[in-house]
This record gives C-alpha cells, structure tokens and sequence, in this order.
C-alpha cells in the first residue's frame, strides 16, 4: 500500500482472515438447496426513507433485506466548476455523481478509504440524466453522492433507488422517478435471478443492472456483463428486469408521500417556535 | 418570523447573544445539555464491529474490519489499530470531494492519539504469534450527518463499535506453517479503558457544551476533554483560539466526568439488551 | 470525448438521411467504414496491432512480464489495461484531459475480459501462487473519428492473436526454483483469441439505430447502446451510454443487429488475421508510411 501521508498509517499489506478459512469449513457452509428454492421473480423486500440528513439538500436511504443499506444525498444546485463550461455549447446543467463504498462494506478484505469507483460513478451519472431537467439549471451542477454502507447484493441498483428519491427530495425538476433492479445468471446455466443477494452475485456468471423511468417506460441505464449467452437470453432478463422495476414503483412513490406528510405535519410546529423567537428579541 | 430569519443571517453574533442572555441556545437547550444521543450496535453485518451514533443531527457510523498482518519490525509482539475519520461529501457542502481535508486528518489523529495514550485495547492482545502474526483493527468512522461535534460523535461510535467486535478464533497449522481461521468460535475484545469524549466552545468567555455547526462557527475557541470511567484524565485537545483559565478548565473537566456517567449508562444498557437477545 | 459542433440543419439532414437507411457517406445503417488491419507494427512488444477505421486510428501494443499471481486466483495470469489519449487525436485531450474518456474505456475493457472464456488465463501461469505472465495491453489513440471502442476491441483482439509469450521451463531446485528462458526466439506460446469479444456500438438517431458512427452521427445520437460479442454470437456485456433514455423495443432489436454485425465482424477480422499468418515474413509490413 503505498504511503498516504494524510491517513494515519497502518501495516503496508494485510490479508483479510476470510482467505485463511480451511475448504472443509468452506464446503459444509454453502448451501447449495438454496438456488433451488428461490423464486427467481422475488423481489427482495425494500425499505426507503426519504429526507433524513439534516445538512444535504435532499437524501435518501435504501435499504434491501439482503442487507444493502445505501445512503444518497444531493447537493445544489451550485455554481458549476469550470466556469461557463467551454464558452457557447448549450447551456445546460451538469451532473455530477459520485459513488463510494464505506471500507468496511464488503465481506472481504477492507478496501482503501480513498478509492472512489469511476465506472459506477459514470454509470450512475448515464443512468441519472435522463431523468433530470437539466435544461431549467443551466450553468449550474448537480451533485449526486452515494454512500454504500454495507453490500448485500444489487447496491448499484439500491444506489440508483436511493438517487432518484434524493433527487426528488431535494426538489430538483424530474421527468419521472428513477427505480432500477439488479439481476444475475447462476453459472450452471438456467433462469436469472432478479435482486440477488450477495452470495448469488458473488458465484453469478453474468449480471445485469437496468434503471427503469417506469411511466415513462424508458431504459434510462443499463450495464451488464459475463456469459450471458444469446441475445436471446439477455432479452429474457431485460424483460423480468423492466416488470421487476414496475413493481417497484410503487413503493418509491409510498416513501416520497410519507416524506411528504412528515413534513407538512412538522411545519405547524416549526411555525410556532420561530413565533417565539421573535418574542425573544423584541422583549429584551 | 421572517424578521427572526434575515436576522439571523445578517447577524448571527448578535442572535447568538440574545439567547445566551436567556441563558438558553436557539435549539432550546440550556448551556451545559447536551442532545440527546443515541446509539445502535451491529447494524454492519459484513465488518467485525459496528456501531451508528446519533448526537442531536449529528451522524457517525464506526465499522470495524479485523484482518491480518505482520508485527512491526521494531515492536513485534504487537498488533495494529488504525483509525480513520472520514468526512464524505454528503455529510455536509463544506466538505469537497477528494482527499481526507484538514478537519478529517485532524479527527484521524486526535483519534489515534486518544487509543494510543488510553490504552483502550492493549496491542499485546493483538498479537497472535510474535513477530509473524498480528490482528489490525482497520476502525473506520464516516460521517453521515454533520452539525457540530464531530469529535465527540466519533469516540463513543469507536468505543460502542469495539464493544461489539467479535474475533475469529486461529491457530497456526504445524504443517504448512499458514494460519487457520475458525470463524464459528468468536470472542470479543478486552477493553480496558474506556474513553469518553466531550467537546466545549468558548465564546464571549462563556463555556458552552456540544456545539452545532452553526455555534462551531461562531466560537471563538474549542476545548475536548477525554476521560476514562475511572474520572481521570485521557486526554485534552484545546487546538488553539481564545485563552481559558484554570478554572473553567476544572469546570470542564468536571463536566465531562458526568458525561462520561451517561455515555457508560448508555453504552452498558445497549450491550445487556443485545447479550439478552 | 472528441466532439463536433453541428448546426440544426445538419442535424435534421442526418436523421432524415438514417430514416431512409441511406447515411451521409453512402453507408447503410448496418455498414462499417474500411477498416485496416495490420499486426506486428512495433518491433519490442510482445504483440502489436494498429486499426484504421475510417478517421478513427488506434494502435495497441502488448508486453508481457512476469508477476505475482493475484491472492484469490493463485493459478491464473492476469491481463492489465492502460489507454492513453493522445493529444495528437484532438486537441481536448492536451494534459489530463484526456484522463476521464481513457479510465472508462480501460474499464469497459476490464468487464469485458473479466469472465473465465474470453480469454484462457491458466495459459499465463508458471509456478502456482508465486509467478506469472502479466500482459500489460497498452491502447494508443492517434486519432478520434468516431466510433472508438469497435475500433479498440478489434485492435486488442488482433494483438492478443500476434502475441508471442517465451516458453518458460521451471527448474526445480534443492536451493529453490529457477526459471529458464528458452533459447530459441521461435519457440513460444501463442494465445487462443476465439472466444475474445468484438464491441459493436449501435447509436440511436431517431427511430433507428446505426453501426459504427461517425462523429458527426455521435453528435445527433443521445444515446448509444455497447454491447461486446463472441465470434459463436454470446454477449458478454451491455451497456448504455449517453445522455438520453432508451425504449425497451429498441434494445431488443439493437441485440440482435449487434449479434449479426458482430458475427461478420468477426469473421472478417478472423480472414485478415489468418491472411497475415500464412504470409508470416514475406509480409510486407506497411506501418505508418503508407
């Protein structure tokens, strides 16, 4: 590990102790019957909280029963970097995406605090623009930051929940909300699994994440990779992917109303105590 | 209430001062109340030990990864722990992306300095065969949420997260010399001190306990006290800003022992009530 | 990206253009430029290929050295990507500019060769968990005229053919084990390029989709999808690019043009290949000069 002067330092290499288990302890874990018994169209049960950073503009966590738990928050608009953006051109908004891991999410080793992921920052960002009205920020940015706390499986496809409903919190202008689902093909061939957990996407030959504008029914991103096969094949999983995506709907909309509700609720209340403060400095 | 508003961004030294006169602060507290914090352990399921400390709006989770190294050459019976404060962008629009910036590094080393001088975890225990094998502890606490108190927030999710690390056990394998994990034998830590911290602003030489972010700004002067469940002192981190004397110093100390009284109550509910499950 | 500044007009002339299946050079929606194929351009790689596609110019040269198998795969070699923009392709990618399109195109071709059949890694492997063969593949872009990543995956898949790996013989040891290189220049392994994939890029313009665009079609299309095919017709990755979204019925049918394009695309490639072998050194090398 080369030295990083702006961390406190640590030995130069580590091995996670997960290498140093004895196969025979390995064999008796895994439980293959598991495959068998998954309904391949089961949908891992979602939880979203929507507006629960008190400093970002607009957040949202995610959380899959696999164990995902990812955090977003947007930032902005602000004035965009780079000034005007290369002179004429069209004066659109930019958006910026980031993704991170939180070094102790994975189930491995530790990964290095500093990394940030390119290609899903990039993917995340493809997947994103569709659905923003860049159009109404011109010469301003957008910054989309996702954290992922703990990775149960499909958390680039819990990250882009998470994106479009901080999008939405934070009031930016939407074409439609953002829901996406992961999916992936055991190595033995057959059906593919939609949401998979982490053991699944760890053994998967082939994954596939789609984000879904689902009124709109547009592909806004997709990314894919392995032995998928024949085209043939990876239509079928684009299918139940797009129908996966549907489904969830619904609950993306349930989470932004209860948001919603928290706060007009909360107003009243908030009205009362600046009526006090006023009271407060006029007195003395 | 919009005068309240404009007033407040226009004059904020002068607000401040209309409350503090009240002897009370804009979110209501009194001078020396804290928020109310709360704390939940092993949320993580992939790191070794976790925790997630919420102090009024201030979020921090601690994960905890133990994996293995070499002893260091010049102390080889020892292990390693490596703390790690990060501040994301998303906590706050203070922070840039990028590398760690300078309050990040800051809370690093305040951290490292506080483990290392506390003796919380003696690294002895870390070491598995002399000069071969040791365990590290990467901690690694990120900011969710910031409003003040960074400090504070990040040494009780340290303390609760070390709380609830549990090791493989392992054994060296005669034959090929490699060591063998078992994950299904699991111990905890042996803590043996635990530190609590609590943080102080001085402004108009006035002392005021666990500030927001708002109030961070405005002080003139920051003082962190770390103490250890026996009353004494583990560490002070008054980086600079305006003079305090002795006195208050002995105010402040004094007001951290209580605090540290209702940290431990906490902490010590929390793990009975998970040991009972 | 290299990008060009179209007015509106040229923009409506284009999409009406690709309605009608005819494009601005006279290609139909299926049709690739002239493409120029030429392998062993550089003398001290261990594999080199340069690709001409149209204006589009790449050259990819392959070393192979010996490293440190990776801990979780101790019997396998490994394949590391680094694309360097140039500035002699435009002008954008002067100092680090050129940074950003550079890491996505070495990832895309990470995820590509990241599953076990592209290309057979226990081939790289010497000695189990302590050496390898690491091939450093090294992507060159000299010039952007539109359509990079086909033109990339064509040249690396070309490189990758006219590798030539030293034979290595382990030499086992009472001290240790040592390594002899073989002496004979010729004798040495050869990579089996068959399953390698090709990306076909196939941009949306309107209602219908192209193959290998311009960078005058880039600049109407919002959005493209990239998909990496095998010479049998498998995917082996997907992925859409662009700012705009994607209908599903588009996707469906830009699979299957893909798999057909991407299956002749191979053969071809496959001919030229096999051509230059059997020619072996009475081949008249062009290079750069012609």
């Amino acid at each position: 590990m080369p030295l990083d002067h702006r961390r406190v330092p640590g030995p130069e290499e580590s091995q996670s102790p997960l290498l140093f288990v004895p196969s025979s302890a390995q064999d008796g874990e895994a439980p293959p019957a598991q495959e068998a018994s998954r309904d391949p169209t089961a949908l891992q049960p979602l939880f979203a909280r929507v507006g629960l950073l008190s400093q970002a503009k607009g957040s949202a966590y995610v959380e899959l029963d696999g164990g995902t738990k990812v955090l977003c928050a947007v930032a902005g608009p602000r004035e965009a970097a780079g000034g005007g953006g290369g002179g004429g051109g069209e004066p659109r908004g930019r958006l910026v995406c980031e993704f991170r891991r939180a070094p102790f999410s994975g189930r491995g080793a530790r990964s290095r605090p500093g990394e940030r992921e390119p290609e899903l920052s990039l993917a995340l960002q493809e997947a994103l623009e569709p659905a923003v009205r860049l159009a109404r920020y011109p010469r301003a940015q957008l910054e989309v930051s996702a954290l992922v706390l703990q990775d149960g499986g499909s958390a680039l496809a819990a990250a882009l929940c998470a994106a479009g409903l901080a999008l939405a919190d934070a009031g930016v202008e939407l074409y439609d909300l953002v829901a996406a689902c992961a999916l992936c093909r055991p190595p033995s061939g057959g059906e593919w699994l939609l949401q998979p957990r982490e053991a699944e996407e760890r053994a998967a030959a082939a994954r596939l994440t789609v984000a879904l504008l689902p009124s709109l029914n547009q592909v806004a991103g997709l990314l894919g990779s392995g032995q998928g096969g024949a085209p043939d094949s990876w239509a079928q999983a684009l299918r139940l992917a797009l129908d996966g995506c549907q489904r969830l709907y619904p609950l993306l909309r349930q989470s932004l109303l209860r948001a919603a509700k928290r706060a007009a609720t909360a107003e009243p209340s908030e009205e009362e105590d600046a009526a006090e403060a006023p009271a407060a400095t006029t007195g003395t | 209430m919009a005068a309240a508003g404009g007033f407040r961004t226009v004059e904020p030294l002068e607000y401040y001062r209309r409350f503090l006169k009240e002897n009370c602060r804009p979110d209501g507290r009194e001078l020396g109340e804290f928020r109310t914090t709360t704390v939940n352990v092993g949320s993580i399921t992939t790191a070794d030990g976790s925790a997630l400390v919420k102090l009024g709006n201030t979020t921090v989770i601690c994960g905890i990864k133990a994996e293995f190294a070499v002893p260091p050459v010049d102390s080889s019976n020892k292990g390693y722990i490596v703390p790690n404060v990060d501040l994301p962008l998303l906590c706050s629009s203070r922070f840039r992306p990028g590398p760690p910036g300078e309050e990040a590094q800051a809370a690093s080393q305040f951290m490292a300095d506080v483990i290392e001088n506390s003796q919380v975890v003696m690294k002895e225990d870390l070491c598995i065969v002399d000069g071969k094998l040791a365990w590290v502890l990467y901690c690694d606490m990120i900011c969710l949420d910031y409003d003040g108190n960074l400090l504070d927030a990040c040494m009780c999710a340290f303390l609760a997260a070390l709380k609830n690390v549990q090791l493989p056990a392992v054994s060296i394998n005669e034959e090929t010399g490699l060591a063998e994990v078992n994950l299904k034998e699991k111990t905890p830590l042996t803590i043996r001190k635990e530190p609590v911290a609590a943080s102080f602003i001085l402004f108009d030489s006035l002392l005021i306990v666990d500030p927001t972010a708002e109030e961070e700004d405005l002080a003139t002067g920051t003082v962190t006290i770390v103490t250890d469940e026996e009353g004494k002192l583990c560490a002070v981190h008054k980086p600079g800003g305006s003079t305090l004397t002795g006195a208050k110093l002995q105010d402040c100390i004094s007001r951290a022992v209580t605090r540290h009284k209702e940290v431990k109550k906490l902490l010590d509910k929390l793990i009975k009530s998970k040991k009972a499950k | 990206m290299a990008s060009v500044v179209l007015s509106e007009a040229e923009k409506v002339y284009i999409m009406h253009g690709v309605q009608e299946d005819l494009r601005v050079d006279g290609r139909s929606c299926e049709d690739y430029r002239c493409a120029e194929v030429e392998t062993d351009v550089v003398s001290n790689t261990s594999g080199s290929a340069r690709v001409k596609l149209g204006h589009t110019d790449i050259l990819v040269g392959v070393k192979a050295e010996m490293g440190t198998p990776k801990l979780d795969k101790p019997n396998e070699g490994s394949l590391e990507f680094f694309v360097d923009c140039s500035a002699n392709a435009t002008p954008e990618f002067e100092g680090r500019g050129g940074e950003e399109l550079g890491t996505e195109i070495a990832n895309t071709l990470y995820r590509i060769f990241n599953n076990e059949s592209s290309i057979d890694l226990k081939l790289l492997c010497i000695n189990p968990r302590e050496h390898c063969w690491v091939l450093y593949v090294d992507v060159l872009l000299l010039e952007c005229g539109g359509n990079l990543f086909d033109a990339i995956s064509l040249a690396v898949k070309a490189a990758l053919f006219n590798t030539r790996i030293p034979k290595v013989r382990v030499l086992e040891d009472e001290g240790g084990r040592e390594i002899e290189l073989s002496d004979d220049p010729f004798d040495c392994i050869r990579l089996n390029v068959d399953n390698v994939p090709c990306i076909v890029t196939l941009s949306k313009i309107g209602h219908r989709h192209i193959v290998d665009a311009t960078l005058q079609e880039e600049a109407c299309s919002l959005a493209s999808l990239l998909i990496s095919v095998t010479s049998r017709g498998a995917l082996t990755c997907m992925k859409k690019m662009g700012r705009g979204s994607l209908d599903p019925e588009s996707i469906f049918e830009m699979m299957e043009t893909g798999k057909r394009v991407g299956k002749l695309l191979h053969s071809s490639l496959q001919t030229v290949l096999d051509e230059e072998e059997n020619l072996g050194t009475a081949r008249k090398k062009v290079g750069f000069l012609g």
